[in-house]
């Protein structure tokens, strides 16, 4: 294949913000992924799964009875609506002695976790800076065979939907070096999975220390992903909803439920090109406008 | 035909940019070919700026220093003259075509320094002689003064008159061949050599060697003894550096008009650009008291200058922007402001460059322009220096805020309180160690450093130090090319006489908006894609 059109298959920045999200998401819808409460309710009312919310927090007055509402709860997280990257996430695993214990075994008082969740409502993690929300969701049990592959934290799976046809696909496994983090910047690893069958694969021309996860040392090529169908199928539906044309979805494959919408992202990040050994450009090409 | 909505959105794109390019081009001819602008009024000249800066150290009494002032002539402009003359009383003598610098101190017991510097821009001047003209016609009744023998040149001597018979020249011969055979002779015969020291015509004559004043003075001997008025001139020849050597070369009178020559350089009746001339006559550039311990120096660096003056030539029509820049002028704002105003979607046009084609991730969109305009007032080393100082001890700080939990715009206005202090003690410190370009560091964009802080601190905390100090370096690199672009005299000078200039920016904007190609830094990411068999 010549150069050339090796260019014209990858999917830059400037194409990606002005041909697909400029031009198939419009502004005014962007807060239908951008803001988790805003997406889950209306996913909710469509019937996609998501994490069950236990409760909402909007407004101050509201956060007062925050720490008698969680009192001897566990097995919940705590997210902002607009929080970006992961950050300002509480993911609370015990209650013992009238504290709760996060997954990575950092104690909260009452009054630490008032503390969060007003830094929460003040926009301290939020994507503009603005006024945000809180989330109290049910925590994910996750799947067997993910929880195998995983060194602590959740993998998700992320799906490049435009036009309501899947694209591309790849899963972001937590590692050592992202401290549980799913999120690749962080130092997840990323595996290619293979859109029509669910099959993790690692592209050609990797490192292939990225065979097997450097912590766990599990293979993680040729895994036949659980639920594969009803993951295909929801990313073909949910822009029956959401009028966000070119979107990233992420998933996360609960052991009881099967698999959840985590999250919707406007601006999905294109290193899933790397990850498939191939461009998106060239995909999105093929469904063409 | 994929994406028809976006083809019609380009076409109306296309349409815009071709508009506003034929706007530009218009308004630019109207100019060149209605109000007369040209290259010369409106863009700068290059010039030198030249310090003279001279030491002396006496014991107890009277210090007394000439030296002589370069004058504005047809050849040269010089203009912000500044004089640093320490405890000495300065005071400035004119006679004739002359200005002399006096320094002066009664008691004078230690080690004092003098500074005078000014600007200078010249031209190079050649001049036409008259063909088919007798030296005996020249009218030279009036000046007696130029025709002089002096102590240093004997005009008239009979070793003189005995070159001009071997050169086979009389007071009959034609102008432009006693002029040339005169020159050949004291530029091939007379060596040139680095006496210091004062050679007059006749030894110069006699040894077949001198430094410039030698041949210079040989030479107004041999025309004085034709009758052919001549005087000797002193000066510098500009080059940049540092140097002590001053120069002499010679002026004809022919007809109204003084015609240079220099013998030792072998410039036959014209000026060089570079030629700077301090004194006319046969004049020492510096005198002095004898028994004090002096040294000097000058320092020539060149750089580019535009004279205001020029664009007053300029049409006065109510649409000539000039006119314009006046009103601003009169309103107390300078036109230097106005240029770096003009220049800041200049720079902007240049990030955008960096960040869409290049790809290099900067804080803040236009933080690079903005910042690289506050750098004129420092200059860019300085102004690097203490852009990385705040940001860096802000970033310390923010750290130590954030800790407490506070939401954003209290805690931006806390780094505020910050870096106002930074640049209060920055000044402070630059103005104690005599750095003054630091001193200016005051009128750096306070709200920008700190949301630059805030951002640095944010990127460091998501992603990692090492990610935000690599899109620190990358805005210091785009920094320097706005820097660089905005400070541009050049282009500052034509974006002042064609500040349509604008709707190039606005072009630029509606190209690179739309300008879906990869980034270079994308070729790097996904090499493995791209390279990979």
């Amino acid at each position: 294949m010549s150069k050339k059109s090796r260019y014209n298959q990858i999917l830059g920045i400037n194409r990606r913000n002005i041909d697909f999200i400029y031009e198939y998401n419009e502004r005014k819808h962007y807060k239908m992924a951008d803001d988790k409460l805003v997406s889950k309710e209306l996913l909710e009312k469509q019937g996609f799964p998501t994490p069950r919310l236990i409760k909402a927090y909007r407004y101050f007055f509201e956060l007062k009875n925050i720490a008698q509402d969680l009192y001897g709860q566990s097995g919940f997280v705590m997210k902002p609506a607009k929080g970006k990257g992961g950050s300002g996430i509480l993911i609370i695993d015990e209650f013992t002695n009238g504290k709760w214990i996060t997954s990575s075994g950092e104690k909260y008082s009452k009054e630490r976790l008032s503390q969060h969740a007003s830094s929460i409502l003040s926009g301290v993690y939020s994507l503009d800076n603005m006024d945000d929300a809180l989330l109290i969701e049910e925590k994910i049990q996750l799947d067997d065979l993910l929880k195998k592959i995983s060194y602590k934290g959740i993998p998700d799976i992320r799906v490049i939907v435009f036009k309501k046809t899947p694209v591309m696909a790849m899963m972001r496994i937590p590692s050592k070096r992202s401290k549980g983090k799913a999120n690749l910047h962080a130092g997840g690893i990323g595996v290619g999975i293979d859109i029509g069958s669910g099959i993790t694969f690692i592209a050609p021309g990797l490192s292939s220390s990225f065979g097997t996860h450097p912590d766990t040392g599990v293979i993680l090529t040729g895994l036949q992903l659980p639920y594969w169908s009803e993951i295909m199928e929801i990313s073909q539906k949910i822009q029956e909803v959401v009028p966000l044309h070119y979107l990233g979805i992420d998933f996360v494959i609960d052991q009881r439920y099967g698999p959840q919408i985590l999250e919707l992202n406007v601006r999905p990040g294109l290193e899933i090109q790397n990850i498939n050994g191939k461009g998106l450009y060239r995909e999105l090409e093929k469904i063409g406008g | 035909m994929i994406f028809n909505k976006k083809l019609r959105g380009m076409n109306i794109k296309n349409m815009t940019i071709i508009v506003l390019l034929a706007i530009f081009a218009g308004l630019v001819l109207i100019k060149v070919f209605l109000f007369n602008y040209t290259p010369a009024t409106v863009l700068p000249e290059t010039g030198y700026r030249v310090t003279l800066t001279m030491e002396a150290t006496g014991h107890g009494g009277e210090i007394n220093i000439r030296a002589m002032l370069p004058p504005t002539n047809a050849h040269q402009e010089i203009f912000d003259e500044q004089v640093l003359s320490g405890p000495f009383n300065y005071s400035q003598l004119n006679s004739g075509l002359n200005r002399t610098g006096i320094w002066n101190q009664v008691n004078a017991d230690r080690h004092q320094e003098i500074s005078y510097s000014f600007n200078v821009i010249s031209r190079k001047v050649s001049f036409l002689l008259p063909e088919k003209l007798p030296i005996s016609s020249l009218n030279n009744s009036s000046n007696q003064k130029y025709l002089e023998n002096t102590d240093l040149v004997q005009s008239g001597d009979e070793e003189l008159v005995q070159v001009l018979t071997s050169l086979d020249i009389d007071r009959n011969s034609d102008l432009i061949e006693v002029l040339t055979k005169i020159f050949s002779f004291v530029h091939n015969n007379i060596k040139t050599t680095g006496f210091s020291g004062k050679t007059d015509a006749l030894t110069a004559l006699r040894l077949q060697e001198a430094s410039c004043n030698g041949k210079s003075r040989l030479m107004v001997g041999l025309l004085r003894t034709l009758k052919i008025p001549a005087r000797l001139v002193g000066g510098i020849i500009l080059n940049p550096g540092t140097k002590t050597v001053t120069h002499q070369w010679l002026e004809v009178l022919i007809g109204d008009e003084w015609v240079t020559m220099d013998p030792t350089n072998n410039h036959f009746a014209e000026m060089p650009k570079n030629y700077l001339i301090t004194s006319y006559g046969d004049e020492a550039f510096f005198r002095r008291t004898s028994n004090v311990n002096f040294k000097y120096s000058f320092s020539i660096e060149r750089e580019d200058f535009t004279r205001e003056s020029d664009y007053e030539g300029l049409a006065a029509h109510p649409l000539n922007i000039m006119n314009a820049w006046n009103l601003f002028q009169k309103a107390g704002l300078s036109l230097s402001l106005l240029r770096i105003i003009l220049m800041i979607p200049i720079g902007a046009i240049v990030t955008i460059i960096f960040r869409n084609v290049i790809g290099l991730q900067t804080f803040g969109t236009f933080l690079p322009a903005l910042i690289a305009s506050s750098f004129r007032e420092t200059n860019l080393l300085w102004g690097l220096v203490t852009f990385s100082m705040i940001i860096v001890t802000g970033a310390i700080i923010r750290w130590g805020v954030n800790r407490l939990k506070i939401t954003h715009t209290p805690k931006l206005t806390i780094l505020l309180v910050f870096v106002v202090f930074s640049l209060l003690i920055i000044s402070a410190s630059g103005v104690l160690v005599g750095n003054m370009q630091l001193a200016k560091a005051t009128l750096f964009p306070l709200a920008l450093m700190a949301i630059t802080i805030e951002r640095f601190s944010l990127i460091s905390e998501e992603t990692g130090t090492r990610e935000a100090l690599k899109i620190y370096g990358n805005t210091v690199i785009t920094v320097i090319f706005c820097y660089i672009v905005i400070t541009s005299l050049a282009l500052q000078t034509f974006v002042l006489a064609f500040p349509e200039t604008m709707l190039l920016v606005i072009c630029g904007g509606l190209y690179f908006g739309n300008w879906t190609g990869m980034r270079l830094t994308e070729v790097w990411r996904f090499r493995k894609i791209l390279f990979n068999e």
